[in-house]
């Protein structure tokens, strides 16, 4: 899977794409994991490329969120697609992330 | 419960009673059998002396039976007694357990089928550890720290975004939460016990960090660390310290990369802008002066001055519409107001309005455009402003000798305006950043080249707004390509 990084400011942009699934959520999850190591926590998801999730897609931003809550943060997911919003909602963890419409509304969020 | 004490020693004691008391009642009895005997045979004759016979010929009997009756009685005795206070000797022993050290509380319950006294023993331990625990979880810092991620404290630590850190008077890491170890790009068991200053390495959070441990009454102090991230060359960290009762001193590590950078984007913005603002300015006042001096001045002369006046006019216009644009875009309310579009007198007016700017910095600006111009739909002034940014940075950075060319691609999917030049060119890592607000290039070839920042942003938010995009390909030192598409609704015919 093509996950593109680039930054705002200072805070890392993760762009995914292609739906989370797999092997390749679990790749992403380890992206994640690595820029939020690499940023002390300033990093977004951006989701627009991402359709849908399975189980393990689900899971693997589950896994990112519990990280980060013993910091005290929470995951930020940009641009999340009405599909995989329903998918978040259906498992009752949709309140556990953080939700912007864009990029630069999640990076003001660290200000 | 799990281990139930029962009195030490008490039963081999209890036995030994038993036996003493029947061993007690046997000589009792053989005794009193022997006196009788002996004031029987001394006091009477041979009748009584038989009898008395007869009746020692019955003593063993009638003393061991004496005996184990009398025996019998005190173990009875001994065993009720020996019952009664098995329950409070059992509790004295935990008693002194507890205060020689004992603090399982498992180890210091009662069997209570001892009595009450276990039970209420019990009880008034279990109460008594319960308020110890509370009270250790909500007193003092120092007290709290100790207990490294256990109980709501370190909870209520650990829910917190900003790093909090405990060290000792020699500057080593006692305690931290989760946001400390994740600012300091470790893990919680690997600093317990490090100094801070491994992990910053700067001398001012040094001498604050030492200053607080020490216990002198310094004052709160705050020290921004920047570049101490690593690999994350923006991070900027504030470290702020205090002294801490009983030594040591309390850290707080605060991520204000963002702001800083912010900060900047602002000062630098304000900087720039004020001089884009002055640029236009000046030449406005100094043409109308040009006017007002001469007496009814040649039509050539007046035909120019008023051009170039009503140019800089609109780049003023267009520099105050980018700033109110940025506010919207900041706001989440910017808006098209859409209407058919055409391109030709688009990019007619594009071209009066940026060619006294060309010929001034002798830049050949040429519109190479198709045969036939279709006409859209969207926001003309937001189209206008984006193609506008588009140009003036195209000849803002070409240098004098250099073109710049404006042409329209239409697609049945896209329509697509292209801005080329032959200026300084980007570099690839700067084409990552060239689109966000404020931002302007780390280029010493414009250090000298004033600009907002904010022509870019605009551009592109007004292309996405459309449904559309801006993308740049670009070479340094020999030009850049800005080309901006708009999803084809065409709603006329080409027009001639």
């Amino acid at each position: 899977m093509e996950i593109a990084e680039t930054t705002t400011g200072a805070v890392g942009v993760l762009t995914p794409k292609g739906p989370l699934c797999g092997d390749d959520a679990r790749t992403v999850r380890e992206a994640i994991f690595a820029a939020i190591g690499k940023r002390r926590g300033r990093v977004v998801v951006d989701l627009a490329a991402v359709p849908f999730a399975d189980s393990v897609g689900l899971e693997s931003l589950l896994d990112v969120a519990d990280a980060l809550a013993e910091s005290g943060r929470s995951l930020k997911l940009v641009a999340v697609g009405p599909t995989l919003r329903e998918s978040l909602d259906l498992v009752g963890i949709g309140s556990l992330f953080e939700q912007y419409a864009d990029v630069h509304a999640a990076a003001r969020s660290f200000l | 419960m799990s281990r139930m004490r029962r009195p030490i020693g008490l039963g081999f004691a209890g036995d030994l009673s038993v036996r003493c008391a029947i061993a007690a009642g046997l000589a009792a009895g053989v005794g009193t059998a022997a006196l009788v005997l002996y004031v029987a045979s001394a006091s009477g004759g041979e009748e009584t002396a038989a009898a008395t016979r007869t009746f020692l010929e019955s003593t063993p009997a009638l003393a061991i039976g004496g005996g184990i009756i009398i025996g019998a009685i005190v173990g009875a005795i001994s065993l009720r007694q020996r019952r009664a206070i098995r329950g409070p000797l059992a509790v004295a022993e935990a008693c002194c357990a507890a205060t020689g050290g004992e603090v399982d509380e498992a180890a210091l319950l009662v069997d209570e089928r001892l009595g009450a006294a276990a039970v209420a023993w019990n009880a008034l331990s279990e109460r008594v550890a319960r308020s110890v625990a509370a009270r250790e979880d909500l007193t003092e810092p120092s007290v709290a720290l100790r207990h490294s991620g256990v109980g709501p404290a370190s909870l209520v630590a650990d829910s917190l975004w900003i790093g909090l850190l405990a060290v000792d008077s020699s500057g080593r890491i006692t305690w931290l939460n989760g946001a400390a170890a994740l600012l300091l790009g470790t893990r919680r068991e690997t600093a317990i016990g490090r100094p801070l200053t491994e992990y910053i390495a700067d001398p001012s959070v040094a001498d604050a960090i030492s200053t607080a441990a020490s216990g002198t009454r310094a004052p709160r102090t705050s020290v921004d660390v920047a570049g101490c991230g690593g690999e994350d060359a923006e991070a900027t960290l504030r470290v702020s310290t205090r002294s801490m009762s009983g030594g040591g001193a309390f850290v707080l590590i605060e991520d204000v990369s963002q702001q800083k950078l912010a900060a900047m984007a602002r000062d630098a913005f304000v900087a720039h802008a004020t001089h884009e603002l002055r640029t236009p300015l000046t030449n406005i006042r100094l043409y109308v002066e040009e006017l007002m001096e001469v007496e009814d001045p040649p039509k050539e002369v007046r035909g120019r001055c008023l051009e170039v006046i009503s140019s800089e006019s609109r780049r003023l216009e267009r520099l105050v519409a980018d700033m109110l644009s940025v506010s919207e875009m900041e706001a989440g309310t910017m808006k098209l107001h859409v209407d058919d579009v055409r391109t030709d007198s688009l990019l007619a007016d594009l071209e009066k309005d940026f060619r006294a700017q060309a010929e001034a910095g002798s830049i050949r600006l040429e519109f190479r455009l198709p045969p036939k111009f279709p006409t859209i739909s969207g926001d003309r002034d937001r189209i206008y402003m984006a193609l506008a940014n588009l140009i003036g940075n195209a000849l803002k950075y070409t240098p004098a000798g250099g073109s710049v060319t404006v042409g329209l691609h239409v697609s049945p999917t896209e329509v697509r305006f292209e801005v080329i030049d032959t200026g300084i060119g980007i570099s690839e890592a700067d084409q990552e950043r060239i689109f966000e607000s404020f931002y302007r290039a780390r280029d010493q070839r414009i250090e000298k080249i004033t600009g907002t920042g904010l022509g870019l942003a605009v551009a592109r938010q007004i292309a996405q707004l459309h449904g559309g995009d801006i993308t740049v390909s670009s070479v340094v030192d020999r030009g850049s390509t800005f080309a901006l598409s708009i999803p084809a609704r065409l709603s006329v015919a080409a027009a001639a």
